[in-house]
């Protein structure tokens, strides 16, 4: 007889199965009642989700298809092994399209769709939560252009994942009455732009306005980058000056809901181009020199601007397209970065040959854009777990109730005109 | 201390009686050991009860690689990891009590991992029969339909 795992003392059991990937773990949840709840357990989901974070282990791949044929499809493609994507199916509906993926954050993913309306989705444990809906507030005769930008976090202080909604209101009314005049007022005349910024809670399951967005966006640069805690948006501080204004990088902390600046790195150069990502949890900048190459800077210690470094200097002759290149992950020896490229492709970057390798997936689409997201088993019931369960159960308990009675009464609604018949013969 | 012996060897007795001689720095891998050793409570001999004098055989071989080849290159140390901890199932459920006992984080973690690698790929039933100890009759019976829901794929 072979000996058995419950033998193992308890603190081993957790050790090894913090171990497995989201898949097996849903499947062993069946296995035996103490392990169902050893995997339910929210310690146990976060020493799961530190372990992965770790060991850079259960990352995969989200891709957004631009020209997808169908609407309302995603891929995955696993990150250790980057040969097939899968399709997988968002959880919205054919009236709710798709609208954007945002980032992602502990493994739940941020979708946006219809009219500032988002998602919460875990597709490793293919749960989801539709936010509550809650509409910008406009003028009445308003005419312009509503644009919404969100961006999910995790809080550490209140242990609670936050989602910001950022909606710019281009109000044309304020340029003039005239129709003409409202034509020629461009999108990006930041005259008339202004912010409306609100902030939903998972705990509470609402949302709460917050302190005005003091900046003015930059949409095309960045788009929420979660690192430290805080989102990161790129503002242009003085707006008057349109093209070429010097770029900064403002963070929305989400434990005290207070923005502040974040300093870049000096490099001396002058005619570049900007772009922001986020790379193993740190706040990365690229630098693309026309006609030269792209430099990757990274702050290593969050907060400290002496820690920026130059982390990879790709030349243009390396690469084509050297502009679109984007930085997504460290490998699992931390010895090579992959990049997204061109919106077409991926590229490994070793960082000690100096090398560029491009990557061929299976099934990946044409024009794509690319989500980092861990699986993990978060769930999102933002710890009301007992009440609800409680209540579910309680209210599974009445619905059967009811069926009972709705099966008697239709029994003696079929049986009335049967006596009848039977009376009638 | 253990100054009398020459370079601060330390004895470790199994629980069978048998003694090991070993450097200090090799012991102290174990943090209960070294603990033992820094409120010198230890005297030569260190008795190591519930483990017996085999698994403690391959506990110090372990342990003796990884201090020898810190400075050594780390994949050679994985693949000795590897192939270390590739043994059968009662050799290694005795590893892990006495790794977990004795607390060697590194073995611990080596012997762990080697076990999730073994669950990884296994159906529900296959874990319930090998590793939880469920008689094939009283899955066949008693819940039948719920295993059968249980191992449905989540692709």
């Amino acid at each position: 007889m072979e000996r058995l795992l419950p033998e193992l003392p308890p603190e081993v059991i957790t050790e090894i199965l913090s171990r497995l990937p989201v898949k097996p773990l849903l499947q062993f949840r069946c296995a035996s009642k103490p392990w169902r709840s050893l995997i339910d357990s929210p310690n146990f989901i976060k020493m799961h989700l530190n372990r992965s974070i770790q060991s850079r282990s259960n990352l995969s791949l989200i891709l957004y298809d631009f020209n997808a044929p169908i609407p309302n499809q995603l891929c995955s493609v696993d990150f250790d092994k980057l040969d097939i994507a899968f399709k997988i199916n968002p959880p919205l509906t054919f009236e709710k399209r798709l609208d954007k993926v945002w980032n992602s954050c502990n493994g739940l993913l941020c979708l946006s769709f219809g009219e500032g309306q988002a998602i919460l989705w875990n597709p490793s444990t293919r749960k989801h939560l539709e936010l509550p809906v809650s509409l910008t507030e406009t003028p009445v005769d308003f005419r312009g252009v509503l644009v919404n930008l969100f961006g999910l976090g995790y809080d550490s202080v209140s242990d609670d994942y936050k989602v910001m909604r950022i909606a710019r209101i281009n109000d044309y009314r304020l340029v003039s009455d005239d129709y003409k005049v409202m034509r020629v007022a461009r999108i990006n005349d930041y005259r008339f732009v202004h912010y409306e910024v609100r902030v939903y809670s998972l705990k509470s399951n609402s949302w709460r306005k917050v302190g005005d967005f003091p900046h003015h966006l930059e949409l095309n640069l960045c788009t929420g980058l979660l690192v430290g805690g805080a989102l990161h948006w790129s503002v242009n501080p003085k707006p008057m000056l349109h093209e070429d204004g010097p770029h900064a990088l403002i963070a929305f902390d989400l434990g005290v809901e207070e923005y502040r600046m974040v300093s870049l790195p000096e490099c001396g150069a002058v005619d570049f181009c900007l772009k922001f990502a986020v790379l193993n949890g740190c706040l990365c900048v690229l630098h693309y020199y026309l006609k030269k190459g792209v430099d990757l800077w990274v702050m290593k210690e969050y907060g400290v601007k002496e820690s920026w470094t130059k982390l990879i200097y790709i030349e243009q002759s390396n690469i084509r397209f050297a502009i679109y290149l984007e930085p997504l992950a460290y490998s699992k020896n931390g010895k090579k970065v992959l990049f997204q490229h061109n919106f077409r492709t991926f590229c490994w970057y070793d960082l000690e040959k100096k090398t560029i390798e491009m990557v061929g997936i299976n099934g990946e689409p044409d024009h794509f854009g690319t989500t980092v997201c861990l699986g993990s088993l978060v769930p999102l019931d933002g710890g009301r777990l007992d009440d609800s369960k409680d209540q579910a159960t309680k209210d599974k308990k009445k619905e059967k109730v009811i069926r009972s009675y709705d099966f008697l009464s239709k029994e003696s609604c079929c049986c009335k005109p049967l006596l009848e018949g039977a009376r009638r013969c | 201390m253990s100054s009398s012996l020459e370079k601060n060897m330390l004895i470790l007795r199994s629980s069978d009686g048998e003694e090991f001689i070993v450097p200090e720095v090799v012991a102290v891998m174990s943090k209960a050991i070294k603990n033992m050793v820094e409120d010198e409570c230890a005297s030569n001999t260190i008795p190591v009860p519930n483990v017996d004098a085999n698994i403690l055989a391959m506990v110090i071989e372990f342990c003796k690689k990884h201090d020898e080849s810190e400075a050594e290159a780390a994949s050679d140390l994985k693949t000795f990891d590897s192939e270390f901890v590739n043994r059968g199932q009662e050799a290694l459920y005795d590893l892990i009590t006495a790794a977990n006992f004795r607390d060697v984080k590194e073995l611990l973690d080596a012997l762990c991992q080697n076990v999730a690698e073994m669950i990884k790929g296994k159906s529900v039933h296959h874990i319930r029969i090998q590793f939880l100890g469920y008689q094939l009759f009283e899955i066949l019976t008693s819940n039948f339909i719920w295993n059968i829901w249980c191992d449905r794929d989540f692709d």
